[in-house]
């Protein structure tokens, strides 16, 4: 119950309080530290890619083809002789811009349904709650090729289908939480002084339970991106002429046999990131939430 | 027990429903009618077609058609292959596919088994960091990664297995493992975890303290309860299996039934992606339904919480 005295500490001025408490946690986590500073670098690397490499992200250069790795291209060319450095970043901006937009869509509905479900209670509750079993119970990984098919490949509703399959788990914890908060007296006082419901769930309840909203969401963010990749590298994902690590694994796998480079370092790119995300999400869970079970 | 199997059964079939019932309308709400080709047909022949796969009628009516059909166990002709039905096309890659699915699973089991019980015998020692950062790399690796990089590996530069096909037992090796790697990866995690939990319990000093060797607490007492997760996680990890087999199939060019999927998809074999995906999700149903009665058979508390 520590976590609890905390909470009730947060306001004074100089206490330690919950966040203070799970930054000194984290930072003795040297995996966890190691994976914020590798994702941190990543982001920056890719947003600043145009700054970083001299070369464009479609500039050709035929006479050289495909070659290994060299000072001019560290990380070697492909088939069309574009730059693979500058198109790994490149890539990398709309992996992570897959993985944090898609998170955030499956973020807002996920906690709004399940604070709603979790304050509202009852036979909403009950409701809402085998919707959300129902939807889990269905197989989405068909139901998102299918979605992919249907209506055409684009980015858009590739954030909206893979956000729309990660928000149930994030439901069931937010509700999980509210339920446990819904009775504790700050609730009756705000009701007490006339608050509305909305207010008292965005305002009082959310902020509450975001420790396991903060965990929950770093490890989404892997699974997104897993996600991005393979429908990417099954050709209905992200479409050329724009690029995705996923989609210059698929490239990769054409012409591994001459060139392997072109397949080894968008695999170490994805997979070292996704790393990153898993340590950094571990990490976090042990700091915010110490009790929850480790599996 | 026999209320919660009823009850778990009963449970399904709206999902099936549902799965039935969206793919029906997001299929016939796809922009382009099936037999929309490069090639242009008269409207004699494009209407005699519609008429064929009664595709003229109104939706709900072909909606009401379909699931007559379905309850009969049929699932239309083919779109795409004429003169083929649903049926046989599925019935050509299912057992190539459960075949696949299968050594995959024993793979998982075998290895995250071992791998998790070794691990929990000693937490934080190397005995545990080697194993679970290993667990790490498979989680971390998708699939359409490691079998491609195995290929190179073992396919090309030490030319030891073949790269591709399904026929030979050599060449079932590599998409097997590739298959069940990161499911070994979870399992070997879950049966850590559990094992730890376990471990801590009285019945196991109990257990202990009547003098039992080592041997016979850890395979005959902490087992059994401390795989109650995996099991649990049998029947979401069948699921992924099959969702991983469209890749595996692809990368290894295994005739089964996700590189069906994954074509028809391509060709827009509406009949096909329907059927295809009524029969997986039902598939994956079934089997998440066995997973939490074997679970519920194993871990008296969970039939006893539902008793009341």
């Amino acid at each position: 119950m520590a976590n609890q005295a905390d909470i009730n500490t947060q306001a004074m001025p100089k206490g330690i309080s919950l966040w203070d408490d799970a930054w000194l946690r984290l930072k003795k986590n040297k995996l966890a530290m190691f994976g914020m500073c590798f994702l941190i670098i990543m982001i920056i690397l890719c947003l600043l890619a145009p700054l970083i490499t001299p070369y464009g992200y479609e500039e050709q250069d035929l006479r050289l083809g495909a070659s290994a790795p060299s000072a001019a291209h560290w990380l070697g060319t492909d088939t069309f002789g574009r730059d693979m450095l500058t198109r790994i970043l490149f890539g990398g901006r709309v992996s992570l811009a897959v993985g944090f937009i898609a998170t955030s869509v499956a973020l807002l509905i996920g906690v709004s349904y399940g604070a709603i479900a979790g304050y509202v209670g009852g036979k909403t509750d009950a409701l809402m709650m085998r919707l959300v079993d129902i939807i889990y119970a269905l197989p989405f990984m068909i139901f998102i090729i299918l979605l992919m098919v249907v209506f055409g490949r684009n980015i858009l509703l590739l954030f909206l289908a893979i956000g729309a399959v990660e928000w149930l788990v994030m439901a069931r914890i937010v509700r999980g939480q509210v339920q446990s908060l819904r009775k504790m007296e700050f609730v009756e006082a705000a009701i007490s002084i006339g608050l509305s419901p909305a207010a008292i769930i965005f305002k009082h309840l959310i902020p509450n339970a975001l420790g396991p909203i903060i965990v929950y969401t770093t490890l989404t963010i892997p699974n997104v991106m897993l996600l991005e990749a393979f429908l990417s590298f099954l050709g209905l994902g992200i479409q050329p002429p724009q690029s995705s690590w996923g989609l210059l694994i698929s490239y990769g796998v054409e012409s591994m046999e001459e060139y392997p480079w072109l397949l080894i370092f968008p695999g170490l790119a994805l997979t070292l990131t996704l790393f990153a995300l898993n340590f950094l999400g571990d990490g976090l869970r042990d700091a915010l939430d110490p009790k929850a079970s480790r599996d | 027990m026999w209320r919660f199997i009823a009850f778990r059964t009963l449970q399904s079939i709206p999902v099936i429903l549902t799965v039935i019932t969206v793919t029906f309308f997001l299929v016939r709400a796809a922009p382009g009618g099936p037999f929309d080709s490069e090639k242009a047909v008269s409207e004699q022949v494009q209407r005699a077609l519609e008429a064929q796969y009664q595709l003229d009628l109104p939706a709900y009516q072909q909606y009401f058609n379909y699931l007559t059909d379905l309850l009969q166990g049929n699932l239309g002709p083919s779109f795409y292959y004429p003169g083929q039905s649903v049926n046989e096309l599925i019935f050509q890659g299912l057992p190539i596919t459960a075949e696949l699915g299968l050594y995959a699973l024993l793979i998982a089991v075998l290895i995250g088994v071992t791998a998790g019980v070794i691990a929990a015998l000693k937490p934080n020692t190397l005995q545990d960091y080697i194993p679970m950062s290993l667990a790490m790399v498979g989680i971390c690796m998708p699939s359409f990664l490691l079998g491609p990089t195995l290929v190179l590996v073992f396919g090309i530069w030490l030319d030891w297995l073949p790269i591709s096909g399904w026929n030979s037992p050599e060449s079932k090796i590599l998409p097997s493992i590739t298959l069940g790697a990161m499911y070994a990866a979870y399992i070997a995690r879950l049966s850590r975890a559990g094992m730890l939990e376990v471990m801590s319990q009285d019945y196991l000093r109990t257990a202990r303290a009547k003098g039992l060797p080592e041997r016979v607490v850890i395979f005959k007492h902490a087992l059994r309860g401390g795989l109650i997760p995996v099991i649990a996680f049998l029947g979401p990890a069948f699921a992924g299996l099959l969702g991983g087999s469209f890749v595996v199939e692809t990368v290894f060019q295994v005739p089964g039934l996700g590189r069906f999927y994954v074509q028809a998809a391509f060709n827009r074999d509406y009949t096909m992606i329907l059927g295809t995906t009524v029969f997986l999700a039902s598939l994956i149903v079934l089997f998440n339904l066995l997973s939490d009665i074997l679970a519920a058979w194993l871990n008296p508390r969970l039939r006893y919480q539902f008793r009341k």
